[in-house]
């Protein structure tokens, strides 16, 4: 009993402590040392050691911008038909089918960007600028974020600026309330529409095609964001989607994979050079098995 | 009890308070101090910041696409010394890259297949800190690409 009290005393005192050193305003211009934790508070090493964290683990997926330019320097083309309309937006009345909602217009615009398709864009900004209000994102689109957007829809880099600032106030709102697996939700989307547009920008009969390497690849961050998702145990809403998913990743462990180790490099920008490369096949019908199963889960959530 | 019960409440809220304006902390100082050596690099939208101590780590798996370029930078607050590193595995452990005594906190770098890495953040104990709390502070994993 006295243990405990001791433990919770020592977490109070920090608490506190670190309470009280919080700035007041995000306008104080403070100096970066005054915002850390200090050394003042009076407790052991080894009682700070004994509750002492677990090792941390981190998540992070790669995000559907950079899917995008992926499948353009690929020799991808643009095609509309593809994308989720926008008018698709009503259909979703709840938090989940929302949030998987804004992952795949996030994925449609950063499609739409790296072909400067402006009046797409434009569109994708203003439901993904709905959808971010319904689930009580107030801080990703601001009005003169908004204002920011409209100035500089034609110019490729700003709109990749001002969508990765979104995604990332998006998380970040997300993170601080939090509902990260809502952000979950979201990546979720944005991966499975990348990997539907990637599905119908090949010939399922070339399996010498550039693009069917990316769909390939797409099995190691898929990995990722089953790990992701699960890590939200107790969620309802993501069961679905990763179950969805966890069927997806049974054809892609069937990919056969050949690893081949090249030393590494610099580039004539002196740019590092590294890993192993990797050959992908596909045995029998297994693309056109990914490219319908791809086809079938997408559809359930546009 | 009901003592016991009301100082159980204002601790827990007072964890609560300390753990939101720690990560506020953490958000604001990555934004300016960490997100803005990323340039020419495109952010790809995610921040993973967290608060360790002198002797802890951290680790992230991240998938990295063959056909971009990429810089990897890890952001430790100043209170943790100058010894934080990171170090950055492929998938059958062999290290790729090490910062551990390089003066820059990032990495660039381009794969030769898309594949996943793993990186290990560390925070080494200062040997010379003779105080009972070692010091905490905001390190941030972050990632920009470019083409």
């Amino acid at each position: 009993m006295i243990k405990s009290i001791r433990v919770i005393g020592i977490i109070g005192i920090i608490a506190l402590t670190l309470w009280s050193c919080g700035e007041d305003n995000d306008s104080k211009k403070t100096d970066i040392i005054e915002e850390t934790v200090t050394d003042e508070i009076n407790i052991s090493r080894s009682d700070k050691v004994q509750y002492q964290r677990a090792k941390i683990v981190l998540f992070s997926l790669p995000s559907p911008m950079e899917t995008a330019k992926v499948l353009k320097k690929s020799g991808a083309i643009y095609d509309s038909k593809y994308l989720n309309p926008v008018e698709n937006i009503d259909k979703h009345e709840t938090t989940k089918g929302k949030a998987i909602a804004m992952g795949i217009y996030v994925a449609d615009l950063s499609y739409a960007n790296v072909f400067k398709q402006q009046q797409a864009c434009l569109d994708y900004f203003s439901v993904m600028s709905k959808l971010a209000d319904d689930l009580s994102l107030s801080e990703v689109f601001t009005k003169d974020f908004v204002e920011k957007i409209d100035n500089n829809i034609s110019n490729e880099d700003s709109v990749l600026e001002y969508l990765t600032e979104s995604y990332l106030r998006a998380n970040s709102e997300l993170k601080a309330d939090d509902r990260e697996s809502v952000a979950g939700l979201i990546a979720a989307g944005g991966w499975i529409e990348g990997l539907y547009i990637a599905t119908h920008l090949i010939d399922p009969n070339n399996l010498n095609d550039p693009v069917s390497e990316r769909i390939a690849e797409q099995g190691a961050s898929l990995k990722q964001l089953i790990k992701f998702l699960s890590s939200f145990r107790d969620d309802k809403n993501l069961l679905e989607v990763t179950r969805d998913l966890e069927e997806l990743e049974k054809l892609f462990d069937q990919i056969e994979v050949e690893r081949v180790r090249v030393e590494a490099s610099t580039d004539a920008d002196g740019v590092a050079v590294v890993g192993k490369k990797k050959v992908y096949k596909f045995k029998g019908t297994l693309l056109n098995d990914i490219i319908e199963q791809t086809k079938i889960i997408r559809n359930k959530y546009v | 009890m009901k003592i016991k019960n009301f100082v159980g409440i204002i601790l827990f809220l007072a964890v609560l308070m300390m753990t939101i304006d720690v990560e506020a902390q953490c958000k604001r100082f990555t934004q300016k101090n960490c997100l803005p050596t990323l340039s020419p690099f495109t952010n790809n939208g995610q921040i993973n910041s967290t608060t360790l101590y002198g002797g802890d780590s951290a680790s992230m798996n991240m998938t990295f696409y063959s056909l971009l370029d990429y810089r990897l930078m890890v952001c430790a607050h100043p209170v943790l010394g100058e010894g934080a590193f990171f170090r950055v595995k492929d998938g059958d452990g062999e290290v790729l890259y090490s910062s551990e005594g390089k003066p820059t906190n990032y990495w660039d770098f381009r794969v030769n297949s898309t594949q996943d890495l793993h990186i290990d953040v560390v925070i080494p104990e200062d040997s010379e800190d003779v105080s009972d709390m070692p010091p905490s502070g905001c390190v941030s994993i972050i990632l920009g690409f470019k083409e």
